[in-house]
This record gives structure tokens, sequence and C-alpha cells, in this order.
């Protein structure tokens, strides 16, 4: 034991010696550079979040949909990046003199460095806004509809909310709205277009009975469930810690802030599925503490840690309740996406109102948050009912009942998840050659 | 009756048994020898016509078949053969090589190993569903009314040969309905198990089983 722990600290001593030593006599290293590194550190772990998403909601669905929900995590990811890139970032981020929408900064091709940065971090916030959609469409969409809806999403409907509330002219912005990481810019904008779209697209065949009847659809794998919490829990910690936008202190208490409240999520799902006689689940659960991260993404800068517990706790319990509304409204949200990210973000955005640190429960800072996740509402969800009735109308966006009987892993996309392990399933790996055409 | 209108019931009482090119032989036949000759002398005519063993062991149902669509109103009619059939003719040279009755054996198979699974008011509600979704099914008139009365239990078979496509959306109604009434992951299971179930006969008869699916 000792022998290993020798040896591990003769290979760090080692490898700064290979360090040039000017890294560390050079005092004046530029905080730009400094904050670069960090943003694009924090960039790089949202980006993560992208595949705790797609295991995440993998896990939820039927084997025979788990190649289409891991294709559209990994597709919305890839039209997200460049539509955000060529229009998105232009409309949330450019010169805003109207505070409706930014008019420049385009399919930026040439810019300060610094533009690189902001650019390669905000393209994975746009990306997770998409993806919070998948989840809850899945088992029944349109995989070229669904496409055309994340490229309406990162291209116009996320963007436009995000110069509201981020761009330096945004209307909301100078109203004083808080929403530091986007509880509110990021995940309700993905909830409230998952609403819409399920609302659209109807529930799953036999999911709710004729009779009033709730079926629960169990995911094919619940294993997935909790690795893809953790690999988002981990992402988060770059999605709130990168908000900052520069590399300082406050990192610190923004993650702890951040940590707390994902923990804190996950004790009050549990709390409110013992409290509403609910077995207390594993994607209760997990959502739970997901709802916990959304809730405190607005506020985590801007809280103290034990309101940031409190908002966490508020953000979980708020989940099963969410879900469990949709249910009776015979809305059928597959992960939980309109509760965890719409509702939990809305939340949260109050509660960074509510719970702002030096000026606690001030009327007018609440009234100016509440504008905001109201606007929220009414921008997002009309605007997405409207693009997915579009695309309902022009591309259909719900699969035919013998696509549903098939699986979308066969009928979009030509493969089954997993060929050598369905011995009973009624769909094989060597019937795919038979399969008619649909 | 005029002839138009006879010539299209006694096509409509046909189509279900007989392929395009031998149902264009037969209305021929009807047209020259039999079209100016009392309806007794049908009898005559559909024994010509039912030149396999197959045939003649529905030479029965054929000819009742004929004077059910005798009774039938125009509009519930297929339109004049000799109009539908020059239409029909690209896709009859395709479907020719399959053998009708076997994706029909194998079809009644499966459905029968579904409704195997459930109690007999379930089985009743599933077949109840798929009826009232006929509509949905793209096929004529005479087809429907042999698919309703076996689904109501009223005919024992299922008479007449059914194209794929038509079983193919019966068999997915009959899916949707086991959705509705026990859920769908209760229903992928059934289907699955159903189809264990049937293979051996679709191997046996040389028929693909996953063409109905």
């Amino acid at each position: 034991m000792l022998n290993l722990k020798r040896s591990g600290l003769f290979v760090i001593l080692g490898a700064m010696c290979l360090i040039p030593s000017s890294v560390f006599a050079d005092e004046s290293i530029k905080p730009v550079v400094v904050n670069t590194m960090w943003v694009l550190m924090a960039g790089v772990l949202v980006f993560l979040m992208q595949a705790g998403f797609a295991l995440l909601e993998t896990g939820m669905v039927r084997s025979k949909n788990a190649v289409n929900v891991m294709m559209k995590n990994y597709i919305d990811l890839c039209v997200g990046t460049l539509l955000f890139w060529l229009v998105g970032y232009g409309l949330m981020f450019g010169a805003n003199p109207s505070g409706y929408y930014g008019t420049t900064l385009f399919g930026l091709s040439s810019a300060p460095d610094w533009d690189y940065t902001l650019i390669f971090f905000q393209i994975m916030f746009a990306a997770t806004a998409a993806t919070i959609v998948s989840g809850a469409m899945a088992e029944r969409t349109n995989y070229i509809a669904y496409l055309i809806g994340t490229c309406g999403i990162t291209a116009i409907i996320y963007p436009i909310f995000g110069s509201w509330a981020w761009n330096d002219g945004g209307w909301l912005k100078q109203m004083g709205f808080i929403d530091f990481a986007g509880s509110t810019v990021v995940h309700s904008v993905g909830g409230w277009c998952a609403l819409a779209a399920i609302i659209l697209l109807g529930p799953r065949l036999g999911r709710f009975s004729d009779k009033g009847e709730t079926r629960s659809v169990p995911g094919h794998n619940l294993s997935f469930i909790p690795i893809g919490g953790f690999l988002l829990w981990f992402g988060w910690f770059g999605f709130n810690g990168g908000s900052t936008l520069a590399a300082g202190a406050n990192i610190g208490h923004i993650l702890l802030n951040t940590h707390m409240a994902g923990a804190a999520g996950a004790v009050g799902a549990i709390l409110m599925s013992i409290v509403t006689r609910q077995p207390i689940l594993l994607t209760s659960t997990i959502n739970g503490s997901i709802a916990g991260l959304v809730a405190i993404t607005a506020g985590c800068a801007s809280m103290q840690v034990p309101y940031a517990i409190l908002t966490g706790a508020i953000g979980g319990s708020m989940s099963v309740i969410g879900v469990m509304l949709l249910e009776k409204m015979r809305l059928d949200d597959v992960v939980g996406a309109v509760s965890v990210h719409g509702l939990c973000g809305a939340w949260g955005t109050l509660a960074a109102g509510l719970f702002l640190t030096g000026n606690m429960f001030n009327p007018q800072q609440i009234m100016v948050q509440l504008i905001g996740i109201g606007a929220a509402f009414a921008w997002v969800f009309v605007s997405a009912f409207i693009m997915y009735s579009l695309i309902s109308a022009f591309f259909g966006l719900r699969v035919s009942a013998l696509h549903e009987q098939r699986g979308l892993d066969i009928t979009e996309h030509g493969e089954i998840g997993y060929p050598e392990f369905a011995q009973d399933a009624a769909y094989k790996n060597e019937n795919l050659k038979d399969l008619s055409k649909l | 009756m005029d002839l138009i209108f006879r010539r299209r019931a006694i096509f409509t009482g046909m189509r279900p048994y007989f392929d395009d090119q031998k149902l264009l032989n037969a209305i021929n036949l009807w047209q020259s020898e039999y079209s100016h000759k009392p309806k007794f002398a049908l009898s005559v005519f559909v024994a010509r016509c039912c030149d396999s063993d197959l045939l003649k062991s529905d030479r029965a149902k054929i000819l009742k078949a004929i004077f059910m669509a005798l009774e039938l109103s125009p509009d519930d009619l297929l339109p004049d053969p000799l109009i539908a059939l020059k239409q029909e003719k690209t896709s009859s040279a395709e479907n020719a090589k399959v053998d009708e009755s076997h994706q029909t054996t194998v079809f009644i198979k499966l459905l029968q190993q579904l409704f195997a699974k459930f109690n007999q008011a379930d089985e009743k509600s599933i077949r109840g569903f798929v009826i009232k979704h006929l509509a949905e099914v793209k096929t004529d008139k005479m087809r429907l009314m042999y698919i309703r009365d076996w689904l109501n239990m009223s005919a024992e078979t299922l008479e007449g040969q059914h194209d794929l496509d038509v079983l193919q959306k019966l068999v997915n109604l009959c899916y949707m309905a086991i959705c509705e009434l026990a859920g769908p992951v209760k229903a992928d299971q059934l289907l699955g198990l159903a189809i264990k179930e049937t293979e051996p006969l679709a191997i046996g008869i040389g028929f693909r089983l996953h063409d109905l699916l």
C-alpha cells in the first residue's frame, strides 16, 4: 500500500517536472484566459448532460423505442448546434434595440476569442432546452417531425425568450428579472414546448383506458435512469457554475447550492410520495433530484444555502405532484419533463425572487419574476403549439398505430435496440427484412 | 335487372374467391353464355368456374354470395368489373404469386391465439373494438361483411381471400384493442406470445408471418 502511494507521488512529481517552469513563474496570466478555461470546461460539462438526458429518457421507454430516443437525443444536439450558431445566437445575444430580439451575430465566423467561448457555452444550453422535449414526446412521434420541431426551438423559440431575459437590451432583463442559469430560460422553455407537443400528440396507445384508468408503461431499463441522473447532476455543476462566465470566488457557493438543491429535491420527492401514498419509485426519486437542480438554477448565485435546500425540496415535491396532475388531465408525458422542467423551472424562478439574499420577499422583485414566468409560458407555449400544429398538418407529428405496434426503432430507423436479448418480442432482428414499408 | 347491375352483382359475389384473371374469365363466360338465362342457371355457371379443389369446396358459398349480392342496392356493389379489372391488372400481377389462402389461414390462427389469452367478455370487447373500427379497413363491402360476420362470431370461418394490407390492419386493430383493454405493455407481450405460437403453422405452409405485422 505504502509502495503504491510512493510510486503515485513519484508519477505526480515526474509530471510536474515535465511542465515548463514558465507556467508557474508567469504571474501575469490574463484573467480572460482563466475565465475562458473555466467557461469552456463548464461547457464541456453541460455537453455531458446530453448523455444524461439520453440515458434517463431511454431507460424510461420500452425496449422497442430505445434506439429512437437515443437517436433523438443525439441528433437534436447536432441540429440544435448548427442552427443556434447560424440563427439562434444572433437572435439571443445580438444587438437588441427593441428589447425583443437580437439583430446581429448571425452565423458568426470571425469574432474576438471570448465570443467563441460564449457561443460554445450557449450552444450547450440551447441543445439542453431542445432535448428536454424529446422524452415527453417519446414512443409515438414522427422522427422527422421531431427534428423540425427541434429546429424551431433552437432557432426561434428559445433564443427569442433568451433575448428578453439574458440579452443586455432585453425587456425582462431591464426590469431586473433574475434567472441566473436558466430555470425559465432553458428548462421552462423546454418544458412548455413539451407541454404543447404532448397536448397535440395525444397519449400512447392504451396509456389511459376509456374508463379513466391510468396505466403505467414501465421503462425497459431502470438502471439507465440513475446513471442518466448522475450524469445530469454532474453536468449541472458546469451548467450553473459556468453561468458566472468568470472564474470567480463565488463558484463554490453556486456549486454547493446546486448540489444541496439536487439532494433536497430527491428527498422532497420521496417525502411527497409518502404523503400522497404513492410508491417511492426510482423514477420519481431521480426526477425529484433533477427537479431540485432545475429549481435552483435561477437563484443558485443569489440565495443562501438553507434557501437553496428549501427551493430544491419544494421543486422535488412539485415534480411528483406535477406528474399526478398531468395524468389526471390525461396528458402523457413519458419522462415527466413538463413537471420537472416546466413547473419546477417556474417555481425556481419565483424562488430566486423570494429568497434573494439581502432583498428577500421584495414584492417588486417577486412581481418581476412572475411577469417573466408568465411571459415565458405565453410565448413558448403559444409559439410551440402553433409550430407543432403546422408540423402536424404538413408532415404528421404522430406516427400511425402500426408504427406504435412495431416500435419506432424499426419504423423510424430500421433497427432493433436489443437484437440478441428480446427472444419473446413480437419483432426480432431476422424479421426486419420481411416487414412491409410503412 | 339490367345487365350492368347483374354483372356488378356477380362480380361482387365472386370477388373474394377468385384472382383477377380467373374472375375476368368468369365474367366473360357469364356474359356470353349465362347473362340471358334465368337465375337458377347461375349454379351451372358457378360449377363451371370452380375448377380447383379449393374452389369446388367453396361452390355453395360462392353461389350464396352471388345471390346475396343480387339483393344489394347498387350503391353497395363494386364498380363495373370491366373497368375495375383493367385498373387492377397491374397490382394483380404482383400479388398473383402470393397464395392468399395461406395468409388468411395464418391470420386466423394468429388472431385466435390472441383471443385465447382473454376470457369471453374481454374477447368480445376486443372483437367489438375491431368491428367498431372496420370503417378504417380499406376493402370492398362484401369482404367487410365477411370480416364483420367472422368477428361477431356469426360465421365460424372467415370467408373469402383478403389482401395482406387488410389483414395487417385487422391485426393492428386487435393490437390497439388489447392496448385499450390490458395496457400497452401487456399488448406487446401477448402479441409476441401469439406470434410465437402461430409461427410453426406459418413455417409449415411457407408463409412469412411477419407480412401480417
